[in-house]
């Protein structure tokens, strides 16, 4: 999307206005009356927020679909009370098309099971081993790291940020969904089809992440020696018992057979790239920046993924903006034409640049 | 990049529409310009239902491509009534309220007293005479008095409302 903004001149300039005394202007907010709903679903929203945490505390992180769902379903049914009935319906409409994105994500699974193509073991392990000129970042890092009798801070710091994976994206699309239907619209957009290539990529190119491939158990033996896989003590450390135990049960769930790419990689850089545009100071862009990296490298230490499959996370979250961004901007420029061929446009526009030069030569 | 949501009100739509209106030339480069922001994405432009469903669709589905429809809904309606307005204006004030929108693009002064960034496309005989809010900040005190009931009934019969949008 181009930076450069067109300043909207006053095309004329009336006498009345310019005779009028300086008025203070009324807040919008004083003229129209209240809407009585929003107090509320404010209400609801602290209620919302402080039984969200409430939980968190001790039952643990809401993190397998069916929870995740409802817990979002509760937070958007909030935000639309008292809102016309038409949104209602596009609600309803929005909630099908997310569950059925769910339900193909879990399903790619089952897919991935009756395709039965060839497992990655050493592909993207000797990918960064190339990337790192001959050594194995995960073995690195836990090597260097690692101390299976002591929990450090970093150990918490990139547990927590590997955390972040349950909430961030879900709190985003909750928060857009209930402010603004089109950017909703377009973050959808963008993360539907990373899910869908990445669901894709989970059928076609079944990768074991590295602490499968190290573990005597699976009999791949394609890192020496065994990875630790201990992402979830610094949670354990930081009291939430809760979360890890609900953690270990979403694994089970999930598809393990699916490194590449890494979708925790992928969101840690959709959300702050989607929200960036908006983000004024450079630092706190940079600041922002920064949690994609911070998530790679803890996912590296952990031996959930390769070095690799976060680049192609990052790869494809950079595709699916780039192609969404093209097609907006097509569609764009296609509404701008028609609007302008039909009202000759570029005629008025031109006649405006003149009268404004005339003006100009005349002052 | 800031994203710039405007509002382009009845009487703007009007000015485009008719090529006999006064202020049809300065409609058409206000729009122009707007349509330029647009096409590089610091504009978003909007129109109400209640204006649009009157449109041809031709002049709906082309000169207005770039525009977005708000759907004026029965409870947007009766908000309006309560102000002491024009129907389509307080109209256009209730919705820039709801849906959060900070600026208008209007061929008349009926918004110069309210904090919004007016985009003004009037021609030489000033439009037409501007909405004074105070009497409607009066309005306004009443409807949050009788908010604490929350009885829409009680609240549009301590005020009697001028109109209602007529939809």
């Amino acid at each position: 999307m181009s930076e450069s903004t067109i300043e909207v001149p006053p095309t004329t300039v009336t006498e009345a206005s310019d005779l009028a005394p300086l008025r203070w202007k009324q807040p919008l907010r004083s003229v129209v009356p209240v809407d009585p709903w929003s107090g509320i679903r404010l209400a609801m929203f602290l209620l919302y927020a402080v039984l969200y945490v409430y939980w968190f505390i001790t039952r643990g992180l809401i993190i397998d679909r069916i929870s995740v769902a409802i817990s979002v379903g509760l937070f958007i049914i909030i935000g639309h009370l008292g809102r016309p009935p038409r949104r209602w319906a596009w609600l309803v409409l929005d909630f099908i098309c997310y569950g059925v994105m769910w339900f193909c994500y879990e399903e790619s699974r089952g897919w991935a099971d009756r395709a039965g193509f060839p497992r990655q073991v050493e592909l993207p392990r000797n990918i960064d081993r190339f990337l790192f000129f001959g050594t194995d970042p995960n073995e690195f890092l836990q090597k260097h790291f690692y101390n299976p009798h002591t929990i450090h801070w970093y150990d918490k710091v990139a547990s927590v940020t590997y955390y972040t994976h349950f909430i961030f994206p879900v709190i985003a699309l909750a928060i857009l969904w209930v402010t603004s239907h089109h950017e909703w619209a377009r973050f959808m957009k963008r993360f539907a089809s990373l899910l869908l290539v990445a669901c894709a990529l989970f059928v076609l190119m079944p990768t074991v992440p590295p602490w499968m491939a190290s573990a005597s158990n699976y009999h791949y033996h394609a890192l020496n020696p065994p990875l630790a896989r201990m992402t979830g003590r610094g949670f354990a450390s930081l009291g939430l018992k809760g979360f890890v135990k609900a953690w270990e049960n979403a694994l089970d769930w999930g598809n393990a057979i699916a490194a590449m790419p890494s979708l925790h990689a992928s969101f840690a850089l959709f959300v702050p790239a989607f929200f960036l545009p908006r983000i004024k100071p450079k630092w706190l862009k940079a600041l922002v920046l920064v949690f994609p990296l911070l998530m790679l490298t803890s996912l590296v230490y952990f031996g959930e993924h390769y070095v690799t499959d976060g680049l192609v996370g990052w790869a494809l979250v950079g595709l699916s903006f780039l192609f969404w961004g093209w097609q907006e901007r097509y569609a764009r420029r296609r509404r701008a034409d028609k609007a302008r061929s039909f009202l000759s446009l570029d005629a008025a526009a031109q006649q405006s640049h003149e009268s404004l030069a005339d003006e100009l030569v005349s002052a | 990049m800031k994203l710039r949501k405007v509002l382009l009100d009845c009487n703007f739509i009007t000015a485009l529409l008719d090529e006999q209106a006064p202020a049809h030339t300065a409609a058409k480069q206000l729009y122009a310009t707007l349509v330029d922001n647009y096409q590089v994405g610091t504009d978003r432009l909007y129109a109400l239902s209640t204006v649009l469903r009157d449109l041809p669709r031709e002049f709906r589905q082309s000169a207005l491509a770039p525009v977005l429809t708000i759907r004026v809904t029965r409870q947007y309606r009766v908000a309006a009534s309560r102000i002491d307005a024009a129907p389509e204006v307080a109209t256009s004030l209730v919705m820039l309220q709801r849906e959060r929108i900070r600026a208008i693009a209007t061929t008349t002064h009926d918004y110069d007293a309210i904090d919004v960034e007016v985009l003004s496309a009037l021609d030489g005989d000033g439009g037409h005479p501007t909405f004074d809010p105070a009497s409607a900040a009066d309005i306004d005190v009443v409807a949050r008095d009788a908010n604490e009931s929350d009885d829409v009934s009680s609240r549009t019969a301590l005020q009697p409302a001028r109109q209602s949008t007529g939809e």
